[in-house]
């Protein structure tokens, strides 16, 4: 008798959703459609108008109390998301790792519940060990929010969120473009989200370019391809995003040394030479100068770097408002 | 003395009989590979026979009805961690007990752990005095190296004197290969059968599921198949030079099969645990602590070949017990222990196996009672002549509901991609004292 495959694949949790659709919690771009994605595109270019208000405040999350837990340290992450929540008038409370009670011993659950004993209504989370943002949305109260501002090497949707933003606003169209992600992507959250992202909004050519070490061990779709030779990889390449290399990278042996991968894999003004002329460059920071990307490249005039930063806070802002849009009518209904 | 039954006390008063005759009833006879329907004699509450239907019932005792139940020999396990004797808190060994007889195991086989290593005859007396009041058969596994610590063997003829004849170093890493062959030969003086789970540690360490799609998915860093695979290699090596039996237990993968095929098997046994056989790491794929085991669950392909070696008596079917309390199963996925309890699920997860045609019957007997009895040097024949002690028998409805199922099945309904579990599982077996 022959055995056939019958261990069916186990579908992905949809628990960030609602049953008519709407986001409950923001914990991965997996499963968000194009349409929605570019919905919460659009709400955050109408918050960009905000900042340059007198008042730069929105009354949409007046009210409500947004926890920012960090467990990993984070600049750029930490301080848009308290900058967005401050905009829509909400009031936040931000615990990072040497404040947390995890450090004496508390679990991550007993925490969690005393916070949400204090009556919060969204929490933003960063943390070390990918998953933890799922299981603190499985076991906060209903109604309760969760953020994934970066759960080790799984999601960083936020971000991803943000980069799709900023190709949008000096791309347009995500379809015809090609795009060109560089580095460490087997250890980065932000890759794999980028890659849902452009992929759910109809990018046909990804490209990972790395050495065997920091690619994944597997093809994540048709669309994206594994490149070896940083300068075939770029070429003809509309966007390209450089990833921030570790230094326990070289620890763990995955490469000899920085100065080789510069050599290899940096963004210099010879190895960008074969981008198309309006090509972007991109990178989700902290940047290592003169070893992901030289000085003239992160400064220079096809950087967009900046701008990314800039974006993040309209776009946290559009993550927030639409949570507790679904969170409201959800208690509504109650 | 106990039989093991799914009849209720008001089903069959069979609990307060010596001598009964169970007629029409299913036997599984895993040496002819067939089942067909026999009668069951119990004679003085101490041996069965098992007889054709036509045999006549031993006069002036009850007669019992046993149509839809299947019956044969007790499962043997090879592979199991009970808590610390010592440390309450880490569970209740009695309590786990209770859970493998009820189960349908006859014996069970406990492995040394860091916390209690078994590597002194005080620590297996403790074992034995706290298992004394469990109707089933405790062997213990002693370490291999005391208290696993990888620097000098144990006190082997002493454990010997205490009954004890396998010896493991388990998962628990040996940084001296030199050490380890030593620790071997002298295991080989005294005859030890040795046990290995084979991982290398220094390519499994900071990996927490299987390296592939699913790991890939979720930036979970992975165990690649070849800490599997290397290891093997190497303690099959180990073993040949120290001229000691070994058995490969827990294996997870395709290449390990392909592996032990090479070395030729005739002096080679090996086993997969039940989990290994029922679920991928597709189960991982919302971080589902519930499945983090050691070995880590592997591909569909994997999980294909290890059926394949089964169905062709290759392997042994293991429980891979290793209870965790809930609490550190409640946090993010690399924050929580490995392991699962698998003793009250053993049987449901086989009748699945057998539901979807994946096993037979007589596949799934010999697999768990069987071939372990064999590598436990411990077989009597007792499956052909069908006579078996009473102590060593199952009775078993393949379609009773459970009056209440474990936690852990109940949760496998809904998304878990394991649709015969929704509601389905109507297997189980009761052990009910023979007064």
């Amino acid at each position: 008798m022959s055995v056939e495959s019958i261990q069916t694949r186990v579908e992905r949790d949809t628990s960030q959703f609602y049953s008519d659709g709407r986001l409950k919690h923001f914990l991965t771009i997996e499963g968000i459609s194009g349409q929605k994605l570019t919905e919460l595109l659009d709400l955050a270019q109408s918050f960009l108008v905000v900042e340059h208000r007198a008042i730069k405040k929105v009354p949409l999350l007046r009210g409500k109390t947004l926890v920012n837990l960090f467990f990993e340290p984070s600049t750029r992450t930490r301080t848009t998301f308290e900058l967005a929540a401050k905009r829509l008038s909400a009031d936040v409370l931000t615990i990072q790792s040497q404040d947390s009670s995890t450090r004496k011993g508390e679990s991550l659950l007993d925490m969690l519940r005393n916070l949400e004993a204090m009556a919060v209504d969204l929490f933003v989370v960063r943390h070390a060990q990918s998953g933890a943002a799922h299981f603190i949305a499985q076991h906060v109260t209903p109604n309760v929010a969760v953020v994934n501002a970066g759960d080790g090497r799984h999601a960083h949707p936020t971000q991803a969120l943000l980069d799709m933003f900023t190709i949008r606003h000096f791309k347009g169209d995500f379809i015809p473009l090609r795009v060109a992600i560089v580095g460490d992507i087997m250890h980065s959250r932000v890759a794999r989200s980028q890659v849902q992202a452009l992929l759910a909004l109809g990018v046909q050519d990804i490209r990972l370019i790395a050495p065997k070490t920091l690619l994944p061990r597997t093809r994540w779709h048709p669309n994206v391809s594994h490149e070896w030779e940083l300068q075939h990889g770029l070429k003809d390449v509309d966007v390209v995003i450089a990833l921030r290399l570790q230094n326990e990278r070289m620890q763990a042996g995955l490469l000899p040394s920085p100065e080789e991968y510069r050599a290899l894999y940096g963004l210099t003004n010879d190895s960008i030479k074969v981008l198309k002329k309006d090509a972007i460059i991109m990178h989700p920071g902290p940047i290592n100068r003169g070893v992901e990307m030289d000085s003239d490249i992160a400064d220079g005039a096809r950087s967009v770097i900046l701008d990314q930063v800039h974006f993040g806070i309209a776009v946290r802002m559009a993550i927030l408002s639409k949570l507790m849009e679904g969170s409201d009518r959800e208690a509504a209904k109650l | 003395m106990k039989i093991a039954s799914t009849f209720n006390q008001s089903d069959f008063q069979i609990h307060h009989v010596q001598t009964a005759t169970i007629q029409n009833i299913v036997w599984v006879d895993s040496t002819a590979n067939t089942v067909k329907p026999a009668n069951l004699l119990i004679r003085d509450g101490k041996k069965i026979e098992v007889v054709s239907v036509e045999t006549a019932p031993l006069k002036n005792f009850p007669v019992i009805d046993g149509k839809g139940y299947i019956a044969c020999p007790a499962w043997w396990d090879l592979a199991s961690t009970l808590p610390d004797p010592n440390n309450p808190s880490s569970g209740n060994v009695e309590a786990e007990l209770k859970l493998a007889e009820e189960g349908g195991f006859a014996q069970v086989t406990v492995w040394p752990t860091s916390s209690y290593p078994l590597d002194t005859p005080a620590e297996v007396r403790l074992l034995q005095q706290t298992a004394k009041n469990s109707a089933l058969m405790v062997t213990p596994i002693v370490a291999l190296t005391r208290g696993l610590a990888g620097e000098r063997p144990s006190d082997f003829a002493a454990l010997k004197k205490e009954g004890c004849f396998i010896t493991t170093q388990s998962s628990v890493p040996m940084t001296d290969l030199r050490v380890q062959a030593r620790c071997l030969e002298y295991a080989a003086t005294h005859h030890l059968k040795v046990f290995f789970q084979s991982i290398e540690s220094s390519l499994a360490v900071g990996g927490y599921m299987h390296e592939g799609e699913v790991s890939d998915i979720l930036g979970i860093p992975g165990i690649p198949v070849m800490a599997e695979t290397i290891a093997v290699m190497r303690d099959l090596e180990l073993a040949k030079h120290a001229e000691v039996q070994p058995h490969i237990s827990q294996i997870s993968c395709e290449r390990t099969l392909n592996l032990l095929h090479s070395y030729g098997s005739e002096n080679i046994s090996a086993d997969v645990s039940i989990f290994h056989l029922c679920f991928t790491e597709q189960q991982l794929i919302n971080f589902d602590s519930r499945f983090r085991v050691t070995p880590p669950l592997r591909t569909e392909s994997d999980r294909l070949a290890l059926i394949a070696a089964v169905r062709d008596g290759q392997l042994a079917i293991s429980s891979g017990h290793q209870p965790r309390a809930t609490t550190s199963k409640m946090a993010p996925f690399a924050n929580t222990a490995s392991g699962a309890a698998t003793f009250d699920v053993f049987l449901a997860l086989g009748c699945e196996l057998i539901r979807r045609g994946e096993l037979s019957w007589p596949q799934w007997v010999k697999a768990t009672s069987a071939l372990p009895r064999k590598i436990l040097n411990n077989y009597t024949k007792s499956e052909e002549t069908t006579y078996l002690a009473l102590d060593d028998f199952c009775l078993i409805d393949p379609d009773a509901q459970w009056d209440k199922l474990p936690e852990f099945l109940q949760s496998l309904g809904g998304d878990s991609g394991i649709t015969g579990f929704r509601g389905k599982v109507k297997a189980r077996v009761r052990l009910i004292p023979l007064s």
